[in-house]
């Protein structure tokens, strides 16, 4: 109590009155207050929860307010163990605030954090490993990889979920670990629960994105990926839980461009799986299908390029409307032309209902996917939506506004039965006044021209001057652009022109000026105009030049020009440059028209050459030529006088047609960091037997799928479907969709009731197929389709069992239990429970492989196990034959031999009680029968240390007694001598470091032969490089077959010993064994 | 993908901040903060600023500002936004500035769900609402004596289920079913009176209490008249294009299910008009305002809550009226004249006139007010759509079931 009433004083020292209520809480939010955090710290140390939890409420308060709560940390981080979830959930989120700034005290959690990883419930094994993930201290690499990789062997999905998010976190934080986590994304994928394959493949898209820069590097490695990857997917689509497909999306959104050689296999799949993944990952797998479809598909626009008429060129034709809409509807009815691929087909028709979607995002995903590869004929359904996202928040709006402002560009046929839909309303934020502005401007025909104008004239009017100019520009684009208009616009501008309003009249000025210099008829009007506010003085700057262009460039003929010259020359010294500039212009054209304004322009001349602008100066001199000079003055006409192209303009949003519509960079009109433009489509189609090979196996809940809205299915998808199927007529396409249709939909039953499922799924497809198609192509595409299943199955097969079998030599127990998984995987068996289906997991490929191989050096002499002395006559010694046993790799063979020192032989002599430890296991040898005097027996037996230097102690019972004996083995027979490439040894190596490696300096040794010499006899490694300044050698150990390495570096004065192993005491003792061996 | 989240105050005070990558100081704010120092009411949702990428919202008098670093669909972080806030008012029934500011830890706590690393998790309320607990009094005080907290400590089984918007074991002892459909206006009548663009913005809106799993149908008498439409994402899709019936597992609670659109194409009924003359030029300095509103194509129904806004002219000075119904307040900084009629009862028209002042020496000439209709019709949806009946299956009890229907306006703009 004490503590709150001291800080209730401070409150009042201190004077903070931003929140001066009862409420500490509160209170404590917004107090910036040193001293306070003296009694939170003492809440904090004291026993009771509540308190704890209070404080930690402030706490946050305090992280949430973005004040600085880092000097709490040694008292919050020994609150990671509360009992109490709420303190520690709050906790946690302290950690993973300030872990980064307080290293040192932030490794105190770790073990907290392991031992949560622990944990019977898995939301807290779940949220330890988030947090820890989470926190980026590069220290802790090595136990959070660890964390990863059994929290990727989780019971619970939720875990393994976590697991994957957490794999890119860790990638970010070191990079270097690409190549461990990839494995474990690998293994992630070969999950059977859907929650956490999708964002396993999440991980895999963000922690292999940059790996395409690597890709001829590492080309093996991806290899490896893809595989499970495209087995995920499949197993993705049978899954239960759509909502995990949505990670799956996102993780393809991050592959991306040159990774999409891995969605043909499931290219259908994903399709049909559009509707049911949740709206996120809707999101993420358009943007995904969007490239692909981009790639591999060609622009269906191209083909029908010939009675394409949409991209028309905006302003030329008069009968524009009546043209463009009538065979776009013609074109409609038969929309399942021929000329599109039937995969894209599929494709828009699974993403079409989703325009449907209630989420922006979703719908915008959709434009997006329609406008870059879909038909022209399949648009205005898109467009629908857009002007329905119109009533979302403004925000939204916004973002929609801008993508229909470009989308008009060049298809305003598609906009504008919605003309309407963009009035302005007063109510609407300036930004948003201004798209609808640019859109109607975009729209306007000679049709509709009229209801805008109409539009644009209460817009000019309105008290925002931001949008009132605008709203003139708007209307000198449109005079522009639609030529029966031209006159009614410049009319409405000259009368701008005499507004009271600046602002408007500047605006107007510089329109007229763009519109005249049009070559308007009304040049002449327009100059008469601007001639008389000139006179009157009311124009600003900009709109005075302009005038004065006006008049210069379409009233030079005029007697009125003159007057209008002799007024601003009186006044010369105090224009603006621009005016000036543009009065020294007007001054030659008079000059050449009217020679009689001669002496004027020779005046102004005069003026402009000591004026103070450098510009002013230089353009005097130049242009005064051509009054004195005869001969440049009878060049002036073709000088100055020359006929001007017509100006045109463009919308501000054309050059934003580079960009992908509905993307960040689209919408701020420049490249984003990370944006990947999409590719250009290809001539033909590519990849249609790519499509074609099915996918493993699928085993789909299907009264789940059936019930929720099996996606994109319209009646005609399904075989057993009504007639509808009658409305795609080509024979071709439907064809070919039907028949994967029914392999997709039959194989999930049969595999239900039969192992057998192979040769009769193929067989119903290619049944289905016969009979409904037509076309030579078809057959084809059918043949490819169970083809290379098999193929694929046989390929797919035998490198998982390889790789198991590999495998299986460098996993741990726990390891091989799981491993179980990939061995069944291979089978072709189905678990009726389990909602995926087990496909082929990948392990690494060939050679790059860990391979026993025999020991370097085994030494013959024997250590003493049992001494004569001691027992009775019988002596034993033990020495280490660095080979694998035969009852279990496990176990180490190590000889015995036995001497009888005796007169009389010694009968029955065998191994009696033994006391081994946990996991520990021995294989003893034959018992023998006698052992005649001065005779010496070898025997073998088999040692399971459990990678201890623990001695096992085992009783030797014989005729003369019981002796005790204990076999403690040196650390380096504790290990099995292997090989790998020097690649994979430097990639293990770095799996390895901080709390794993351990590091000795040894005494110099200079030959290399010593050395290896050397360690040979102390450890049974086998050499990776023997020469050169790193000598690496490998080995692992023999019960957990955890790679040991070990690297020697010759240096100037001594050698650096380096051992490597996850088992950290294997480490230093073996460094310091090797360390001593040198020293020898 | 969302690197951090700012929540700002209509002041420009950064209150809280939450960062799911590494830490992005708060001064990356300040790009925002000049927008919106610049135009109050019209910050760009997306800003560029050199390193990062601003994308916001703003609710209920707070912005929420994402900072992104790459490339990223903006109407993803848009929407997820808009999901927050839409939490924020599930648990705490608002989401202003001091509500957030006295629940930061369950806010913070929510935020840490909804978004991993970037990437949503969980936005679907029902999940969020296992995991977390909503605040009440009731529980505050259970908390504070049984020393239990409003986390959850296990998984919610929604998570893991096909059907993620709804949690398993819901139990009412009143099972009950409501829709309210609810049609809004959306027109622009211009200074003659005719109708510039009408449309109809209308959405169904459910409060669903019903025990087990139930599966509900609904159908429309004439469901043709929908010109477009989007739906929560229980409603089957299929069902709907096939035979234009909504099916669907309905969330438990309050949801939207599904929100149409009946565009200018078809004929709207305009069920009010307003007669006005403003005359600023001819009278000098003191001009004359007169304004009548009058229903029109109602079916019989009663206009209520009818009130005005109007923005009238920076020139405008002050208003000194007469309503013979209703009240009149004007501000003369916003320059908005508020008149609140109530509700319409003929034969009596509700009128104000009366004598406006304007500044001396102003432009009067290029003034144009407008007029924001605000109005409600109970028991009548515009548009003529009904509901003709609701269907259950998969559960045995028989629940209240009732419709109801509102029309409203919407944006409903006169231009005088």
């Amino acid at each position: 109590m004490s503590g709150v009433s001291s800080y209730n004083n401070d409150k009042v020292v201190t004077g903070e009155v931003e929140y001066p209520a009862g409420d500490p809480a509160s209170g404590a939010f917004f107090q910036p207050d040193y001293k306070k955090n003296e009694d939170l710290k003492m809440m904090l140390d004291g026993s009771k929860d509540s308190l704890k939890l209070e404080a930690m409420k402030r706490i946050i308060g305090m992280i949430a307010k973005g004040r600085d709560a880092s000097d709490l940390f040694p008292a919050v981080v020994k609150n990671v163990v509360s009992k109490n979830i709420e303190v520690k959930k709050l906790v946690y989120v302290y950690l993973v605030r300030y872990a980064e700034e307080q290293q040192d005290l932030a490794l105190l959690s770790i073990s907290t954090f392991q031992r949560a990883l622990k944990d019977p419930n898995q939301l807290i094994r779940a949220s330890a490993l988030r947090v820890l993930s989470s926190i980026r201290v590069s220290m802790i690499v090595p136990i959070v990889m660890l964390a990863i990789r059994d929290s990727a062997a989780d019971m619970s999905p939720y875990v393994r979920k976590t697991a994957a998010h957490a794999i890119p976190k860790l990638y970010s934080l070191d990079p270097e670990q690409k190549e461990e986590l990839v494995s474990i994304i690998d293994r992630l994928l070969a999950d059977k629960a859907p929650l956490v394959v999708g964002s396993a493949a999440m991980a895999f898209s963000e922690v292999c994105t940059e790996r395409m820069t690597l890709i001829h590097k590492s080309f093996r490695c991806v290899s490896v990926v893809v595989r499970p990857l495209v087995s995920v997917v499949d197993r993705l689509l049978a899954d239960k839980a759509p909502l995990v497909v949505g990670s799956a999306a996102m993780a393809f959104s991050e592959v991306c461009t040159e990774r999409m050689t891995l969605i043909h296999k499931s290219f259908r799949k994903l399709c049909l799986l559009l509707a049911d993944v949740d709206e996120w990952g809707q999101l993420a797998l358009l943007n995904v299908l969007t490239v692909y479809a981009k790639t591999y598909f060609p622009d269906p626009n191209e083909a029908q390029s010939s009675s394409s008429e949409s991209d028309k060129p905006f302003y030329d034709s008069d009968s524009d409307t009546p043209r463009d809409g009538a065979p776009r509807r013609r074109r409609k009815s038969s929309s399942d032309a021929p000329g599109l691929d039937a995969d894209h087909r599929l494709l828009l028709r699974a993403a079409k209902p989703l325009l449907q979607s209630r989420n922006a995002g979703v719908v915008m995903a959709v434009a997006q996917l329609f406008y870059h590869c879909g038909p022209n004929a399949e648009l205005p359904p898109v467009a629908k939506a857009l002007i329905r996202l119109l009533r979302a928040p403004l925000e939204v709006q916004s973002v929609v506004l801008n993508t229909i402002a470009s989308l008009t560009v060049n298809k305003r046929a598609l906009f504008e039965p919605f003309l309407k839909s963009f009035f302005v309303r007063t109510s609407d934020p300036t930004h948003i006044k201004l798209l609808k502005l640019e859109i109607l401007t975009n729209l306007a025909t000679q049709a509709s021209a009229p209801t805008v104008l109409r539009e644009l004239q209460t817009y000019v009017t309105s008290n925002d001057k931001q949008f009132a100019a605008a709203t003139i520009q708007a209307i000198g684009r449109l005079a522009l652009s639609i030529g029966s208009e031209t006159e009614t616009c410049l009319n409405g501008l000259l009368q701008l022109l005499s507004s009271k309003d600046e602002c408007i009249v500047c605006e107007a000025v510089v329109v007229v000026k763009r519109v005249v210099g049009g070559g308007a008829a009304s040049a002449r009007a327009a100059v008469a105009r601007a001639s008389k506010l000139l006179r009157s003085d009311r124009l600003a700057g900009n709109a005075r030049a302009a005038a004065v262009w006006l008049v210069a460039e379409h009233g030079a003929k005029l007697p009125r020009a003159a007057a209008v010259l002799a007024h601003m020359a009186a006044s010369f010294p105090e224009q603006d440059e621009l005016v000036k500039l543009q009065l020294l212009t007007l001054a030659i054209k008079l000059s050449i028209t009217q020679p009689d304004t001669l002496p004027l322009g020779q005046y102004i001349v005069q003026l402009a050459r000591y004026d103070t602008s450098y510009d002013v100066r230089d353009r005097a001199r130049m242009l005064g030529r051509f009054l004195t000079d005869e001969k440049m003055r009878a060049r002036g006409a073709t000088v100055f006088l020359e006929q001007k192209p017509a100006a045109t303009t463009d919308s501000s949003f054309k050059d934003r047609q580079q960009y992908t519509v509905g993307t960040l960079s689209h919408y701020i009109g420049a490249a984003a960091g990370g944006y990947r433009p999409l590719p250009a489509s290809p001539a033909t189609a590519i990849g249609a037997e790519l499509r074609a090979q099915p996918t493993p196996a699928v085993t789909s809940p299907q009264e789940d799928k059936k019930f929720y809205s099996r996606p994109n299915s319209s009646g005609s998808r399904s075989s057993s479907g009504s007639g509808s199927s009658s409305e795609e007529s080509s024979s071709e396409e439907s064809s070919d969709e039907e028949a994967s249709d029914d392999e997709e939909e039959k194989k999930p039953e049969k595999k239900k009731e039969t192992n057998n499922i192979k040769s009769t799924t193929t067989s119903s497809a290619s049944d289905s197929e016969s009979d409904s198609s037509d076309s030579e192509e078809s057959y084809e595409s059918s043949d490819n389709s169970d083809d290379p299943k098999s193929k694929g199955d046989k390929t797919d097969s035998k490198p998982t069992t390889t790789t198991t079998t590999t495998k299986k030599n460098e996993k741990s127990n726990l390891e091989l239990l799981l491993e179980l998984d990939s061995v069944a995987s291979s089978l072709p068996t189905m678990t009726p429970t389990c909602g995926g289906l087990l496909s082929p997991s990948a392990g690494p490929a060939g050679d790059d492989t860990i391979k026993p191989v025999p020991a370097m050096y085994t030494s013959g002499e024997g250590v003493p196990l049992l001494s004569r002395v001691s027992c009775g006559g019988l002596s034993a010694t033990v020495h280490w034959t660095r080979k694998p046993h035969l009852y279990g790799d496990n176990m180490l063979v190590v000889g015995l031999n036995f001497t009888n020192h005796n007169s009389a032989p010694l009968q029955h002599l065998r191994v009696g009680n033994r006391s081994l430890g946990a996991s520990r296991m021995m294989h003893e040898f034959l018992p023998i029968s006698t052992l005649e005097p001065g005779a010496t027996i070898p025997v073998t037996i088999g040692l399971d240390f459990a990678d201890s230097i623990q001695p096992i102690e085992f009783v030797i019972a014989c005729s003369l007694g019981e002796f005790t004996a204990s076999i403690k083995p040196p650390v380096g027979e504790l290990m099995q001598a292997v090989t790998m490439t020097q690649e994979r040894w430097d990639k293990e190596q770095k799996k390895l470091r901080g709390m794993n490696e351990c590091e000795k300096k040894a005494s110099k040794m200079d030959e290399e032969q010593a050395i290896c010499q050397r360690v040979y006899e102390t450890a049974n490694v086998a050499p990776i490089t023997a020469t050169g300044e790193l000598l690496r050698f490998a080995g692992r150990l023999m019960s957990s077959k955890e790679l040991v390495l070990l690297s020697v570096k010759i240096e100037e004065d001594s050698t650096l010993v380096r051992a490597n192993c996850s088992n950290m005491a294997i480490a230093s003792l073996l460094a310091n064994q090797i360390a001593q061996a040198f020293a020898r | 993908m969302i690197h951090s989240l700012f929540i700002i105050n209509s002041a420009g005070d950064v209150f809280l901040e939450k960062h799911w990558r590494s830490v992005i100081p708060r001064s990356v704010c300040d790009y925002y903060l000049e927008a919106q120092r610049a135009s109050p009411n019209d910050v760009p949702p997306v800003l560029a600023a050199p390193h990062h990428y601003l994308i916001s919202i703003q609710r209920g008098g707070v912005a929420l500002v994402a900072v992104c670093k790459q490339e990223v669909a903006p109407l993803f972080v848009i929407e997820f936004l808009h999901r927050v806030v839409d939490t924020f008012q599930d648990y705490f029934s608002d989401c202003t500035e001091t509500i957030i500011k006295e629940n930061y830890v369950v806010v913070y706590e929510l935020l840490d769900e909804m978004l991993d690393n970037g990437f949503p998790l969980a936005t679907e309320s029902n999940i969020l609402k296992e995991l977390i607990k909503p605040p009440n009094i009731l529980r505050t005080i259970a908390n504070t004596v049984t020393g239990k907290s409003n986390v959850s400590s296990t998984l919610p089984s929604g998570q893991l289920s096909n059907v993620p918007w709804r949690r398993s074991g819901v139990k009412y002892a009143n099972n009950e079913a409501y829709f309210d459909v609810v049609e809004e206006v959306d027109a622009i009548i211009d200074k003659s009176g005719a109708t510039v663009s009408a449309e109809i913005q209308g959405y169904i809106d459910c409060c669903i209490k019903l025990s087990g799993m139930p599966d509900l149908t609904l159908t429309f008498v004439n469901p043709r008249l929908f010109d477009d439409v989007s739906f929560h994402p229980c409603v089957r899709f299929k069902r709907w294009e096939s035979e234009r019936i909504l099916s669907f597992i309905p969330p438990d609670g309050n949801f939207r299910l599904m929100s149409y659109h009946i565009g200018s194409a078809s004929v709207v009924a305009i069920p009010l008009y307003v007669r006005h003359s403003l005359a600023l030029r001819g009278a000098g300095e003191q001009a004359r305002l007169d304004l009548t509103v009058g229903p029109k194509q109602t079916m019989g129904r009663t206009l209520e809550n009818v009130s005005l806004e109007i923005c009238m002219p920076k020139c405008v000075l002050n208003c000194s009226l007469t309503a013979n119904q209703g009240k009149y307040s004007y501000d003369p900084v916003s320059k908005v004249l508020l008149w609140d009629i109530g509700k319409i009862e003929l034969p009596k028209l509700p009128n104000i006139r009366g004598s406006v002042s304007v500044a001396s020496g102003a432009d009067t000439s290029g003034a144009n007010p407008s007029v924001n209709v605000h109005f409600t019709i109970p028991q009548m949806a515009v548009s003529g759509l009904r509901v003709s009946r609701l269907d259950m299956y998969g559960a045995k009890y028989k629940p209240f079931k009732g419709v109801k229907y509102i029309t409203k306006a919407g944006k409903f703009h006169v231009r005088m």
